[in-house]
C-alpha cells in the first residue's frame, strides 16, 4: 500500500470543494463560538457571584451584630448565614456539567446542617431538558454529526455516480485508494477539531496545563471513535442513503436513547430517598426535642463535646446552649441517612461510569466533566467541605453561646475561613483505554469488512 | 492481449454469457454488437474482474483475471458509457490523480500533452470537470488510458450519446491507440461506428457470440443486414 502526496493533495482539494463541506464546517464553527460564549457567560456569572460572597458575608454579619448588640451570643447566633462556595475551575467554561443544576454557593446557619445542604434553586429548568450548549456539547453531540457528514458517502457516492469503477480499474491497490479517501477526511476532521479546540482554549483562557492537555486527549479519542463508527458503516458497502440513515440512527441511539435509558436504570438501581429522608429525620429529631426533657438531648451533645458539661442547662426553661445542642442532635439522628446518601451518590457515580464503559458518548462527557470538576463527585466534595465548614463555625461559636457572652464581645469575623474543595485531578486512564478499545475493535471489524466488501468484491455494485 | 476460453457466466438459471472463446491481439479493435442483454457488458465485466466466471477463464496479457485480479489492473484501462470523474477537479488534475493512482508521475507539461493527444482543447485543461461535456470527459478517460500505458482498453458503449463530431474524434483516437499496439474490446450498439473503427466485429445474441467478421470484408449495409438477421 502506497500513499502519494499528490493523490492526497488532489483528494483533499476535491473533498474541500464539495458543496456540503464548507456549510457543515461553518455551522460547526458558529456553534463552537456560541458554545464558548455560553460556557464563558454562565461561569463568569457564577464566579462574579462567588467573588461577591466575601463582601456580602461581611455586610451581613455587620448588620446582624448591629442588631444583636446587648443580646447574648446565643440569640444573635441564630440569625447569620455563613456562605460557602464552589469555585469554578478554568475548564468549567468548556464543560459546564452539573454546575448549572447543583448550587455553587450555599449559605448555612449554625442550626442543623442536613436540611440546609440540599437547598438548591434552578436558574433555568429548560436547560435540564436540552442541556447547555457549551463547548463540550459542541464536541460531544455536534462533532459526530460533522464526522458523519464528512464521511458517510466517502466511497458510496463514487459508486453511485460511476467514478469508483474508474478508480477500481486504474489502481492495482484499491486499499490505497480507500485509505487515501479516509485519511484525507480524518485529517480534515482533526484539523477542524484542533482549530475549534485551540480557539476555545484561547477564548476561554484555559491554562496550557495538564488538564487542558487531557481535554484535548479525550476529544481526540472521542473523534477517533466516531470516525471509526463511520468507517465501520462505510465498510458495509451499502448506499449513501443507507450509510447516512444508519449513522444518524447510531448517533440518536448513543447520544439520546442510551443516556436516557441509562438515567432510568441508574435511578431505579440506586434510588436516593435519603436526601428528603435526611432532612425529615433531622427536622423530626429537632422538633420532637422541644417537648422532651432536656437531659437526654444534652447527653447526646456531651458525648461529642464533653467540655460543655460544665455549663448549667436549666431543665424547665429555654437556654441557648440547649437550643444549639438540640440542633446538633437533629444532625446526629440523621447522620446515618446522611452517610447513606453520600454513599448512594458515589454508587450512582460508579454505576454511571460502568454504564458509560459501553457508550463512549457518556464516557467522554463524564471525562470532560471530571477534568472540569463539574461532575457529581465534585459537587459531593463541595457538600462535604460545606459540612466541614459548618462544624468549624459551630465549634468556634459554642464557647460564646454556652458562656452566654454578649454579642458585642465576640469577634464575629474570627471564625475559621472557609476552605473550598479545591481542584481534584482524577485518574482518567481507565475510561480513555475503554474508549480506545471500542475504537480498535471497530477498526478491526471495519478492516475485515472492507476486505470482504471492497477488496475481494465480486459483484458489480461495489466493484 | 485479451483472451477468453469457454468463458461462461450464469445468474441462477439464466446464462448471461455462454462459452465465449475469443482472442484479441495487440493492435486489434474488436467491436461487440448486440441488443441489450446480449452479454456484451457481462463480457467486459468478466475481463475487468468485477464478476467471477461460472466456467472458463479470462486473461489479460497472459495473466488470469480470476487468479490475479489486482495485477491485471496495471494492464487495462476502462472507459464506460459515461466517464464520471471528480467534478471539483480540473481536467488536468483528474488526469494527474488517476495517473498517480496508477503509479505514474507526470509533469504538468506531460499531462497537458496527454490531454492534447486525447483531443482535449488546451483551454479546457484548467476548467473544472463539472463543466465538461460528455465528449470532453470521454477524452479525459482516453488520456487516463494512455497515461497508464494500458495494453488493453475495455470500452462499454463509449460513443453512446456523443455528437457525430465527438464520436468521430473518439474513433480516430481509438485507431491511433490500436496503431500503437493497444488491444481494444468495445461493446457498442452503433453498427456504423463499429464498422468504421473495428478490426473485427462480433455479433452477440442471448449470451452467445453468434458470428465474428473482419470489418474490412463487409460493408456497413451488409453488416446491418446481418445484425438484424442475427438478433
Amino acid at each position: 500500500m502506497k500513499i502519494s502526496q499528490k493523490i492526497l493533495y488532489l483528494e483533499t482539494k476535491n473533498f474541500l470543494l464539495g458543496k456540503t463541506v464548507l456549510i457543515v464546517a461553518i455551522s460547526l464553527v458558529l456553534f463552537g463560538i456560541y458554545g464558548f460564549y455560553h460556557g464563558s457567560k454562565i461561569i463568569d456569572r457564577q464566579q462574579k457571584t462567588i467573588q461577591s460572597v466575601a463582601q456580602v458575608q461581611k455586610n451581613h454579619l455587620d448588620s446582624i451584630v448591629a442588631h444583636g448588640t446587648g443580646k447574648p451570643a446565643g440569640t444573635t447566633a441564630y440569625y447569620p448565614f455563613f456562605y460557602t462556595f464552589h469555585p469554578a475551575t478554568p475548564w468549567a467554561k468548556f464543560s459546564i456539567g452539573q454546575r448549572d443544576v447543583n448550587p455553587f454557593t450555599l449559605k448555612v446557619k449554625m442550626l442543623a446542617i442536613e436540611g440546609q445542604l440540599y437547598d438548591s434553586e434552578l436558574t433555568n429548568p429548560l436547560t435540564l431538558l436540552v442541556g447547555n450548549l457549551d463547548a463540550s456539547f459542541v464536541f460531544i453531540f455536534l462533532f459526530p454529526l460533522l464526522i458523519i457528514a464528512f464521511t458517510y458517502n466517502a466511497i458510496s457516492e463514487e459508486q453511485e455516480n460511476g467514478v469508483w469503477k474508474i478508480v477500481r480499474t486504474t489502481t492495482e491497490s484499491i486499499t490505497s485508494a480507500i485509505v487515501n479517501k479516509l485519511v484525507v477526511r480524518l485529517a480534515i476532521i482533526l484539523v477542524t477539531s484542533l482549530l475549534i479546540f485551540m480557539a476555545g482554549v484561547l477564548y476561554l483562557q484555559l491554562p496550557f496545563s495538564y488538564p487542558t492537555l487531557q481535554l484535548g486527549l479525550v476529544l481526540l479519542i472521542y473523534i477517533l471513535f466516531w470516525f471509526t463508527i463511520s468507517v465501520f458503516v462505510i465498510s458495509l458497502g451499502k448506499s449513501s442513503s443507507f450509510n447516512a440513515t444508519t449513522l444518524v440512527s447510531i448517533w440518536i441511539f448513543l447520544c439520546i436513547l442510551y443516556p436516557g435509558i441509562a438515567n432510568v436504570a441508574v435511578n431505579s438501581r440506586v434510588p436516593v430517598p435519603e436526601a428528603s429522608e435526611t432532612t425529615i429525620k433531622q427536622r423530626e429529631g429537632y422538633h420532637a426535642k422541644w417537648d422532651l426533657p432536656k437531659k437526654p438531648t444534652m447527653e447526646k451533645f456531651y458525648a461529642v463535646y464533653p467540655q460543655y458539661r460544665k455549663y448549667p442547662i436549666p431543665d424547665d426553661k429555654y437556654s441557648p446552649g440547649w437550643y444549639y445542642a438540640m440542633q446538633f442532635s437533629g444532625d446526629l439522628e440523621s447522620a446515618h441517612s446522611s452517610e447513606k446518601l453520600f454513599e448512594k451518590l458515589f454508587q450512582r457515580q460508579k454505576l454511571s461510569e460502568n454504564i458509560a464503559a459501553f457508550n463512549p458518548v457518556i464516557s467522554a462527557q463524564q471525562l470532560l466533566n471530571k477534568i472540569a470538576n463539574t461532575d457529581l463527585t465534585s459537587h459531593i466534595r463541595y457538600l462535604q467541605s460545606t459540612k466541614a465548614h459548618h462544624k468549624q463555625i459551630r465549634e468556634y461559636f459554642y464557647p460564646f453561646i454556652f458562656e452566654e457572652s454578649p454579642t458585642e464581645s465576640i469577634d464575629w469575623a474570627g471564625y475559621p475561613e472557609y476552605q473550598p474543595a479545591g481542584y481534584s485531578q482524577d485518574n482518567l486512564t481507565g475510561a480513555q483505554i475503554t474508549m480506545l478499545i471500542w475504537t480498535a475493535v471497530g477498526l478491526g471489524i471495519s478492516i475485515l469488512l472492507f476486505k470482504r466488501n471492497f477488496i475481494h468484491i465480486k459483484d458489480v455494485q461495489n466493484a | 492481449m485479451l483472451e477468453a476460453k469457454n468463458l461462461t457466466k450464469r445468474y441462477g438459471k439464466h446464462t448471461a454469457l455462454n462459452n465465449l472463446n475469443l482472442t484479441i491481439k495487440p493492435g486489434e479493435i474488436f467491436a461487440l454488437l448486440g441488443q441489450n442483454g446480449a452479454g456484451k457488458t457481462t463480457t467486459i465485466n468478466l475481463f475487468l474482474g468485477f464478476i467471477e466466471p461460472s466456467e472458463g477463464w479470462a486473461s489479460i496479457d497472459g495473466v488470469s483475471v480470476v487468479e490475479h485480479p489486482q495485477q491485471i489492473k496495471q494492464y487495462l484501462a476502462y472507459i464506460p458509457e459515461t466517464v464520471m470523474l471528480y467534478p471539483n477537479l480540473t481536467g488536468i488534475e483528474n488526469l494527474e490523480y488517476f495517473s498517480s493512482l496508477a503509479g505514474f508521475d507526470y509533469s504538468k507539461k506531460e499531462l497537458g500533452k496527454l490531454l492534447s493527444t486525447a483531443g482535449l482543447q488546451p483551454q479546457a485543461f484548467e476548467q473544472r470537470l463539472g463543466g465538461y461535456s460528455k465528449g470532453m470527459r470521454q477524452k479525459v478517460g482516453i488520456a487516463i488510458a494512455v497515461a497508464k500505458k494500458a495494453k488493453v482498453l475495455l470500452l462499454d458503449e463509449p460513443t453512446s450519446g456523443l455528437d457525430p463530431k465527438a464520436s468521430n474524434e473518439f474513433s480516430e483516437i481509438l485507431k491511433t491507440l490500436a496503431a500503437k499496439g493497444t488491444a481494444i474490446l468495445m461493446a457498442t450498439h452503433d453498427i456504423f461506428r463499429a464498422k468504421e473503427v473495428a478490426t473485427r466485429i462480433g455479433i452477440m445474441k442471448e449470451g452467445n457470440l453468434e458470428s465474428v467478421l473482419h470489418a474490412c470484408d463487409i460493408s456497413a449495409n451488409e453488416l446491418e443486414a446481418l445484425y438484424l438477421k442475427t438478433v
